[in-house]
């Protein structure tokens, strides 16, 4: 019992220092490189090139990875548990894809130009939108199925990926230019009241996530098993989805469409230290923080001075880190 | 765009690019005098904003950051040329 805890407590402290450790990195690295003896000196000469590199592009963007990264593994590992399906998260879901197609109505009505909140406000409509439609179709007899929600999701990911296609060749060059760099996904962003927003509510998603870890605890017993523990499944169930759906809603909607985050994180952090969610949100959530820190940092160096979306790192370190441990590891993928 | 600066006796700290987007760490390395951004609909002024909050740089300092129309300067039509070139110059004279 106490060894367990002491277990996770450990792995949690890894976890941060890892945390940490990618953080520094990721302040040093760059086209300019900063010593990290030099960071107290740079940080007081607010005149200097250096100065700016810091404050307003790479703390920014570490911000940026720490929330929309905790946001969209937290709300993969939310949802893996409703369904009690390795393979959902926000995309399978069609929360994403419903986001993507909102910006793009928003970038072809030329609404983005309305004021700086446009773009992320109709990425965040369009997440909750695709929520209630996909939520509303499920419904059976009052209750709510499991399985064909999770249907009925990547079903409406394909119609809204199929309008934002037909939305993009009726579109003019320039807003076909701007819908495919949001589509790959960017944690460049410059206004610090979105990124505070990212950051926060991502954190705030964490907290109260937390007061459901022995319901999901429970609910990987299955639906029924979980009701006769005495949990109100359907209350939990439905506020969990909506809960995910704010976070993908949220992280989609301020840096685009970034894939793989929900899905492989939450997948290696129950290899390491298993399926308790106790330890399983916290852990997720710091580990989808470190690993999009780690892909901006590869996604600004790796062939600079240009710089790649952030969508094809994270999908290839992501696809193949996923292959890799999935086909070491000798014990079969278990979520209950 | 480089063919415009080139005209206007100017160096292009992107000219040696093929593809791609440039870092913005990289543009504030080479510390360019006058920044020219293409309008792009409505995603220019914000670039414009964006651009202006990095004190230290050369074309912040000296107010020199500029928009310029996509319209004329991204696809060049003999008449186009010769306009988007006159704001260029203007640009880069002021």
């Amino acid at each position: 019992m106490n060894s367990k805890y002491l277990k996770w407590i450990l792995f949690l402290a890894a976890l941060l220092v890892l945390l940490l450790v990618s953080v520094l990195l990721s302040l040093s690295a760059g086209e300019i490189k900063v010593s990290l003896m030099q960071l107290p000196q740079i940080l007081s000469d607010k005149g200097s090139i250096e100065y700016t590199v810091l404050a307003k592009i790479r703390i920014p963007r570490i911000l940026m990875a720490i929330g929309v990264g905790g946001a969209l593994s937290l709300s993969g590992v939310v949802l893996q548990g409703i369904y009690r399906n390795p393979l959902v998260e926000p995309y399978t879901l069609g929360i994403s894809g419903g986001a993507a197609l909102g910006v793009a109505i928003a970038i072809v009505f030329g609404l983005n130009t309305l004021s700086f909140f446009s773009l992320p406000a109709f990425g965040f409509l369009g997440a909750l939108v695709t929520l209630i439609v996909v939520y509303l179709l499920s419904i059976k007899r009052g209750g709510l199925s499991i399985n064909s929600m999770l249907l009925i999701g990547v079903m409406v990911s394909f119609v809204s990926s199929s309008a934002m296609m037909f939305l993009m060749s009726i579109s003019t060059a320039e807003n076909l230019h701007n819908i495919v760099f949001w589509v790959m996904g960017s944690l460049d962003e410059s206004n610090n009241s979105l990124i505070a927003i990212a950051f926060y509510s991502s954190l705030a998603g964490l907290v109260i996530s937390y007061f459901f870890a022995q319901t999901l605890n429970a609910l990987r017993l299955g639906e029924v098993k979980a009701r006769h523990l005495g949990i109100n499944t359907g209350v939990a169930i439905k506020l969990l989805f909506f809960v995910a759906s704010l976070l993908t809603g949220i992280a989609v909607s301020v840096a685009g469409v970034i894939g793989f985050v929900g899905l492989v994180i939450p997948h290696l952090i129950r290899l390491i230290i298993g399926n308790d969610y106790r330890v399983l949100l916290a852990g997720s959530f710091m580990g989808g923080a470190i690993f999009l820190i780690l892909s901006d940092t590869i996604a600004r160096t790796i062939i600079s001075p240009n710089e790649l979306p952030i969508g094809v790192i994270t999908g290839f370190i992501g696809g193949l880190v996923f292959i890799i441990v999935l086909s070491r590891s000798k014990s079969h993928f278990k979520l209950n | 765009m480089n063919d415009f600066m080139l005209l206007c006796n100017a160096t292009n700290i992107a000219s040696g690019l093929k593809h791609g987007t440039l870092t913005r760490e990289s543009v504030l390395l080479k510390n360019p005098d006058v920044i020219i951004i293409a309008e792009m609909g409505g995603f220019g002024k914000e670039e414009r904003k964006v651009w202006n909050t990095y004190e230290g740089m050369e074309a912040v300092n000296n107010n020199k950051v500029f928009l310029i129309s996509s319209e004329t300067a991204c696809s060049p039509t003999p008449a186009n040329f010769a306009s988007a070139l006159k704001d260029v110059y203007r640009f880069i004279s002021e």
